[in-house]
């Protein structure tokens, strides 16, 4: 069962898998349909109110055994709606409301993917087995008016589960189906621990050479299937940063873990060397890849939407660089000016460069070894004193990432405490 | 696969501000063992200063003369600047480097992760763990516990085979609610059998220090004439409390802070084993402790109870004070000083002997 777009611009979006068998398919949709009403109004009416009084209008942070709903809009249609809360008594999470939809404008089973990855980083967060419920009872009251829009909540109400009978919801087991999970296997009316972990591994985004990496990472026991997902998902460290550290070395799973103990200076600095590297990586990435002309003075306005360029990433370990690929024309981002004026590098389909906190005489000779194959740069802090003209006249460009050494490192900072604080 | 290299470099100290350098990383470091448990100040600013020697390290080794020598990469704690001090910290082969430091040089250990060679993995490493089985918890007949109950046996199990020692077992405080970690350590505390130190391990991972259960003998009497208390949990988190309480056993700007929650638990018991001590100095105490659910706060009060008990068996009564949800509508019956006070409280088991 695959979906056809009667008018899309991307080809790519055409004929994604909806379900491996058009029987299944039909009857999924029909047991979701059936329970639609129900979970909408459990939702809209009962869940989102109890919440807005007690919390949102309260000012209030939810504590994670709280039901909590969750809405997933894109451009201003809801796709997805879910509640859920982490449940002590299973030592896993309860889920009591799954809502989605197929919309023309948004990817195939989207919905399901995103709703499903915000409920497993939950999952992980909170801790416990990573079990799934769906069929655990709950009680929710909430009494009084509404602090801003004044409306009356009178809410008493005990769930038996999820409306669809306390199953896994249909939508959520077509779209593992369409990507190889089969859900609710163990238990129809859970998502076992070791089905979250497959399916924590489908909802993340990871291309191949990145997928390969983790894989072979959670093989060695680097770190869990589940951690390393929720250190993409949650973008504590993002994909071409995460990437580039599994490939260059061995202390990625210290990283992971908040790093090394602040009293072994030598490995913090092979660390902190490694987690530079890696967050200037990421910016460039981040720069090279959006259209966002936010100094263009040719345009009136300046438009955030999906202003994505579509540029992918390949790491050379061996030099510990990066290639980027699609990399649009025009001067590359982060020059600072040369002697004989700022360089105008045109048309650069491809870049090779490497992260260094300083640019030392054995990375000089490596990038320009690289430079006879392509255009190849070496990028700094702001507040290196590397020379430009140098590394021109060894036919590399020098790059200067916008943060300082310092600032940098209070940015790891603040990502290895992440890291420390969220579960083992 | 890149790898990972080590060197000295010789850095003079003739050159502008290296010894003030080096005396400031020093003085960074002895001042991060006066901090609080987690706090970073003091590391972070090590860490820069650290930073800066080694990028002038860098600097000095890219000019023309600069010496140094490659070392065995050891991942042993201490800093990366040696001087005369500490010359015998320094790694076998690193003979040059010992001359350098008699002259009056000091010596910066320069990691450098990127050069090339084949990434050589930890010899240990081990796949990630198998995902956990799922858990419920059954009443004597058989039937599914729900809600506080399975919570409670979730939480009484953990303990069990805790004190049992088997492998891998530890308390898990973390999403248990306040009464039933209360209850629960003292039940297990009071326990008897053979005195047993079992960890204590958090959601993320962090341990705090073991706890002792069955330890001390508790009576469920609360004494009488004994100099009383009434302490809130943590400052400035439930004002509601302000009404029934002399003060707060624990500053909230101290124990609300982000990290590791077993660092959190270790101040809170240092701070309260010095706190008893102090409150039982001049007779014994009798504390009503006005309790709110973070369980890392609970965990490091009752072990300092526990080992105070222990070791004074006459000096200390703790009641636990546990709030209780008052039914939508209900009129206030009592006053307090003259205030209506808005929460309502419930007695829990006495800790004393």
């Amino acid at each position: 069962m695959v979906r056809w777009h009667l008018d899309t611009q991307r080809d790519d979006l055409q004929a994604a898998v909806l379900d491996f068998d058009a029987l299944l398919y039909a009857e999924s949709v029909a047991e979701e349909l059936e329970a639609r009403d129900a979970g909408l109004y459990r939702m809209l009416d009962e869940v989102g109110p109890a919440y807005e009084l007690q919390y949102l209008e309260a000012d209030k942070r939810p504590r994670d055994f709280v039901i909590r709903p969750v809405r997933i809009a894109c451009q201003n249609v809801i796709v997805g709606l879910a509640a859920f809360a982490h449940e002590p008594s299973i030592d896993g999470m309860s889920v009591l409301a799954w809502q989605t939809c197929e919309v023309p404008h948004v990817a195939t089973h989207e919905a399901n993917r995103a709703l499903a990855a915000l409920m497993l980083c939950d999952a992980f967060a909170s801790g416990g087995t990573m079990e799934i419920r769906f069929d655990r009872p709950a009680n929710l009251t909430a009494h009084g008016i509404t602090a801003k829009s004044g409306e009356r909540v009178d809410v008493d109400v005990t769930y038996r589960g999820h409306p669809e009978g306390g199953r896994v919801p249909a939508g959520l087991r077509r779209y593992g189906r369409s990507v190889g999970v089969f859900l609710g296997m163990d238990d129809i009316h859970a998502i076992s621990p070791r089905e979250a972990r497959d399916l924590f591994l489908a909802v993340t985004p990871m291309p191949a050479d990145l997928g390969a990496r983790v894989h072979e990472a959670y093989r060695r026991g680097v770190a869990s299937p589940e951690r390393l997902c929720f250190v993409l998902l949650s973008q504590i460290w993002r994909e071409p940063e995460l990437d580039f550290m599994l490939a260059v070395s061995d202390r990625t799973g210290s990283i992971l873990r908040g790093g090394a103990d602040w009293r072994c200076r030598g490995q913090r600095q092979a660390e902190s060397e490694i987690a530079r590297a890696a967050l200037m990586i990421g910016m460039l990435y981040r720069r090279l890849d959006t259209k966002d002309g936010a100094g263009d003075t040719s345009s009136p306005a300046r438009v955030l939407e999906d202003n994505r360029v579509g540029v992918t990433w390949q790491i050379l370990p061996d030099v510990a660089a990066i290639r980027f690929f699609g990399v649009r024309a025009g001067p590359v981002p982060w020059q600072p000016p040369l002697s004989n004026g700022r360089a105008a590098i045109e048309g650069a389909a491809t870049i090779t460069v490497l992260p260094r906190a300083i640019l030392d005489s054995t990375t000089l000779h490596m990038a320009s070894e690289l430079a006879r194959e392509g255009l190849v740069a070496v990028v700094t802090p702001s507040d290196s004193d590397s020379d430009p003209d140098e590394a021109n006249r060894a036919g590399v460009l020098l790059l200067r990432c916008p943060d300082r050494l310092g600032e940098l490192d209070q940015a790891i900072e603040r990502k290895l405490l992440s890291a420390r604080i969220s579960r083992a | 696969m890149s790898v990972e290299r080590s060197i000295l470099v010789r850095l003079p100290v003739d050159q502008l501000g290296i010894r003030t350098l080096v005396g400031d990383i020093r003085s960074a470091a002895a001042r991060v063992g006066k901090a609080l448990p987690g706090e970073r100040t003091d590391i972070i600013r090590y860490e820069g200063l650290s930073s800066r020697l080694e990028q002038a390290a860098r600097r000095h080794l890219a000019r023309a003369g600069a010496q140094y020598v490659e070392i065995d990469m050891i991942d042993a704690p201490g800093d990366s600047v040696f001087d005369r001090d500490d010359a015998d910290r320094l790694p076998a082969g690193a003979d040059a480097a010992r001359a350098w430091l008699t002259a009056g040089d000091v010596a910066v250990e320069l990691r450098d992760p990127f050069a090339s060679g084949q990434t050589v993995h930890s010899a240990f490493a081990a796949p990630a763990p198998e995902p956990e089985d799922p858990w419920e918890a059954f009443d004597d007949r058989g039937r599914p516990l729900f809600g506080t109950a399975a919570i409670a046996a979730r939480f009484r199990q953990q303990a069990q085979a805790a004190v049992d020692g088997e492998d891998g077992a530890a308390l898990s405080p973390s999403g248990v609610s306040n009464r039933v970690l209360t209850e629960g350590l003292r039940e297990f505390v009071a326990q008897a059998g053979t005195p047993a130190w079992v960890p204590v391990i958090y959601r993320d991972g962090s341990a705090g220090p073991a706890f002792p259960l069955r330890s001390v003998a508790l009576r469920d009497e609360i004494p009488v004439g004994w100099r009383t208390h009434r302490f809130a949990l943590l400052s400035i988190r439930h004002t509601e409390m302000d009404v029934e309480v002399d003060g707060a056993w624990f500053r909230n700007t101290d124990i609300s802070r982000p990290r590791p929650a077993g660092q959190t638990d270790e101040l809170a018991y240092k701070l309260s084993q010095t706190q008893l001590t102090k409150v039982c100095e001049s007779g014994p105490a009798l504390i009503y402790l006005y309790q709110t659910g973070l369980d890392t706060a609970i965990l490091g009060f009752y072990r300092a109870v526990t080992e105070h008990l222990m070791s004074r068996p006459d000096s200390l009564a703790v009641v636990p004070m546990f709030f209780r949800r008052r039914r939508e509508g209900a009129a206030v019956d009592r006053s307090v000083g003259g205030y209506e006070p808005q929460s309502t409280f419930v007695e829990g088991t006495p800790w004393t002997i």
